[in-house]
């Protein structure tokens, strides 16, 4: 058991050192930020005297030996277009995208499993042709037109909330329905066609002959089974939301880490680039690790597997 | 097998309730609401300033906020751009070709109390030009400052600034330069990229990054309280969200209109669009160094006479911009009604092409970085179209703006360009000097002898009747033996909410001291 958790520990260092290698690598093929600070006429003197400052003279190694460690003690470095440090900057938008991802989520999950619990039972009817209908319609359609509709219809026509910023709870509304969409539909997708191969089976049949109750049935029989697969894909559309939402956040002035990659990723300012990047995967790659962990406590099979690897 | 009919009632109610409970109960801690209210006025621009710290930015977005915190010496006058108003100025006068005296207010004080003087003056012209002690390097903001050699204190009112030549541009530099406190840059460099502390009419309130900059007037500014209390500056990168964030009343003001919304503002009820003419000038640069067809005057002056920009302007533009005979709009220094623009005359471009060896045309390359400039793609593909009817084809690739960036710093640009230069100064020596002058290190693809003595005569001369005149000349050569395809001077354009008063500027700055609310 030992063994298993260092190993996957010992992997998760190295995906994110491989990780470090692969953000610091690509960030400068993108080319080089004093293009972007200085204007087309700054003279050359001060274009070479603010590459030095920089360090964008030293030979990459280097410059990826010293990012290295930094970023071991915590230090990402200066953000080049918003002077603060680069780390703090992040931090500073991840509350905002945690919001909104969590809200999208929940939107999601209330609404996508009750809806795909409703095809499931009525499969092959008016009710699961609807639903189905409209899901793939919200699934086909791009989030910046569902976004711009909403502000037109919401904001600008009726008024009843504000067409962007993070100001008040009102605001978080049309953002968060815009971004919960893609994982509503998938969430109640999964559900449809899960609890549809779940009601088929011979312990549900068993149940409702015995005489429970129809909603016990679905609750304690249908749904428990029903829901694993639904579970795994929630987890998976978390990561998703908390990676930033680029184009939700640009739309409604969202103020969360997508937008501020974008702007990064415009200004070719690396520390910032690398700090998001950097956070985010460490982010998944924690929660891949305890969701492991936790497999491996609650799951005999794989306790077993590691054993016989062992 | 049929599955097991189970009631779909309970179902049904948690999807409703649901429905009602799930976004409120998604939110929690926040920051506080901001709207346009009766003494708040809300701007929304598409960038979020990058900086307090006024000397180390130079975009316009960061600058419209921080000239509400931080005073120049002088500023350009809002109705007349070839004019300067003293603000922490009264008063200059020329001592000779390089020297220039300033008297200045009385009695300024910066936020924390401390007060604005001469020494403070030498103070900031001493950090620009990176001269601090232990400055390793100036701020970004150097660029234009290049020809400034120092400054001297004469006595607490009065300095003397000194240039390495004479500058015809003295005062439009100044302009841009927001004085901050003697000592800011070694006591705290952090604190002075993250809180202003100015001599101007706001304080600030908070900035949220990337959210919003929230600023209370100063009742007690030495130029009389504003008239606008609160003033807040949005960022909103979207476009479309600018546009509807302006209809539905919750902001005042916001910049970038594209020609296409204006009739859908004005009809809104809710806001009128302003425009006003831009300092930027658009061109097609032609790369006359290394392209074999484009050494030859008559072929340039050929893609000149091929392009009806007039269309372009009425047609892409919806009319918002500006013919240019050359790169001097009618409210430049050294603008004159006789430099006539070239005329749209497809024949004359054919006989010129034919005259100069290519009566079938040729084939060539124009960069256009994309979402830069204002439908900068769309005017790059009329005029590809119109070259297309003289037979020169010419294909535009669109880039990303970093590639575009790359590839004029390191001079491997194809054939041509499109571009719009931003010209602050209100005079087009600068550009001149940048994008005309024989050089391989710059932005000039493009030398004559005769237009670099013109150039460099213009720079160096004071006396503004013999400048202008020395421009008249430039223009002349330069329509002769054109470095660029000459199109237009943008117009800006601001969708402006009723309730306010605001004159939008020809230098594209937003400066809400001068505005006020009806009523």
């Amino acid at each position: 058991m030992g063994r298993y958790f260092l190993r996957r520990l010992l992997q998760a260092v190295v995906v994110l050192w491989l990780l470090t290698l692969i953000v610091f690598a690509i960030a400068r093929l993108s080319g080089n930020p004093v293009d972007l600070l200085l204007p087309q006429g700054a003279p050359p003197s001060q274009r070479v005297a603010l590459v030095h400052q920089l360090g964008l003279d030293q030979p990459w190694p280097v410059q990826y030996v010293k990012f290295l460690g930094n970023a071991l003690q915590g230090d990402f470095g200066q953000s080049v277009r918003f002077h603060t440090s680069a780390i703090s900057l992040v931090l500073s938008h991840v509350p905002a995208t945690f919001e909104l991802a969590i809200a999208a989520l929940l939107i999601a999950v209330v609404l996508g499993i009750p809806l795909g619990i409703l095809a499931a039972l009525f499969r092959g009817r008016a009710v699961d042709y609807g639903t189905t209908t409209v899901l793939t319609l919200g699934q086909a359609m791009p989030s910046f037109w569902l976004a711009i509709l909403l502000i037109l219809w919401l904001g600008v026509d009726l008024r009843w909330l504000p067409v962007g910023g993070r100001s008040g709870m009102d605001s978080l509304i049309m953002p968060a329905v815009t971004l919960s969409i893609v994982p509503l539909v998938t969430i109640a997708r999964i559900t449809r066609s899960s609890v549809s191969s779940v009601l088929p089976q011979d312990y549900v049949r068993t149940a409702e002959a015995k005489g429970l109750r129809r909603h016990t049935v679905l609750v304690r029989h249908v749904l428990r089974n029903g829901l694993i697969p639904v579970v795994t894909v929630t987890g998976i559309a978390m990561g998703q939301l908390l990676s930033g939402a680029v184009i939700t956040e640009q739309i409604f002035t969202w103020p969360g880490v997508g937008w501020l990659t974008i702007q990064a990723i415009e200004a070719r300012d690396y520390a910032v680039v690398q700090s998001v990047t950097l956070i985010v995967a460490t982010i998944i790659v924690a929660l891949n690790l305890l969701v492991d962990f936790l497999y491996f406590s609650l799951d005999p099979r794989i306790r077993e597997s590691q054993a016989a690897l062992a | 097998m049929k599955p097991p009919r189970l009631s779909p009632r309970p179902v049904a109610v948690a999807l409703v309730a649901g429905a009602i409970l799930a976004v409120p109960a998604a939110s929690f801690g926040r920051d506080a609401g901001t709207r346009a209210t009766a003494n708040t006025v809300v701007v929304a621009q598409s960038v979020d300033p990058t900086t307090m710290d006024p000397q180390n930015q130079r975009e316009t977005t960061t600058f419209n906020v921080l000239i509400h915190f931080y005073d120049p010496l002088v500023l350009r006058n809002t109705k007349n751009p070839k004019k300067f108003d003293g603000i922490l100025a009264t008063k200059w006068r020329s001592l000779s070709p390089t020297k220039t005296q300033f008297t200045l207010r009385k009695g300024v004080k910066y936020d924390d109390g401390s007060a604005f003087d001469a020494a403070n003056v030498k103070y900031n012209i001493d950090r620009v030009l990176g001269k601090l002690p232990g400055q390793k390097t100036p701020p970004l903001i150097n660029f234009q400052f290049t020809d400034f050699k120092g400054a001297t204190v004469v006595n607490p009112t009065t300095v003397i600034i000194q240039t390495k030549s004479p500058d015809p541009l003295l005062l439009a530099r100044l302009s841009s330069l927001l004085m901050i406190p003697t000592g800011s840059v070694t006591k705290d460099p952090n604190a002075l990229a993250a809180k202003p502390n100015g001599t101007g009419p706001y304080t600030l309130v908070t900035w949220d990054r990337n959210n919003q900059v929230v600023m209370k007037a100063k009742p007690n500014y030495f130029r009389g309280a504003p008239r606008i209390t609160n003033v807040i500056f949005k960022d909103m990168p979207d476009d479309a969200s600018r546009l509807a964030a302006l209809q539905a009343g919750s902001v005042d003001l916001i910049s970038n209109l594209p020609p296409a919304n204006v009739s859908q503002v004005n009809s809104s009820g809710q806001a009128a669009a302003r425009s006003v003419p831009s300092a930027r000038i658009t061109s097609v640069w032609l790369n006359t160094l290394d392209t074999p067809q484009l050494k030859k005057p008559a072929v340039r002056q050929a893609l000149n006479y091929a392009v009806d920009v007039n269309t372009i302007i009425k047609k892409v533009m919806n009319g918002y911009a500006l013919r240019t005979a050359t790169i001097v709009p009618p409210y430049f220094f050294g603008y004159s009604k006789s430099v006539k623009p070239f005329g749209y005359n497809p024949d004359k471009a054919k006989r010129l092409l034919k005259q100069a060896g290519f009566p079938n045309g040729f084939s060539m390359k124009m960069m256009v970085p994309a979402g830069r400039y204002l439908l900068g793609e769309q005017i790059a593909q009329a005029v590809s179209g119109y070259l297309g009817k003289v037979g020169v084809k010419m294909k535009v690739d669109i880039v990303d703006f970093g590639v575009f960036a790359k590839a004029t710093q390191t001079r491997k640009i194809p054939a041509s360009f499109f571009a719009g230069w931003g010209e602050s100064f209100f005079s087009p020596i600068d550009e001149a000097q940048v994008a005309i002058l024989c050089g391989t290190k710059g932005f000039s693809w493009y030398c004559n002898k005769s237009v670099d003595k013109l150039i460099n005569s213009a720079a160096t001369t004071i006396n503004q009747a013999k400048q202008d005149a020395t421009i008249v000349k430039m223009q002349r050569a330069i329509l002769k033996d054109p470095p660029f395809i000459y199109l237009f001077a943008y117009k800006d354009i601001y969708g402006v909410s009723k309730r306010l008063n605001w004159t939008p500027r020809t230098d594209e700055t937003i400066y809400m001291d001068e505005a006020s609310l009806k009523g």
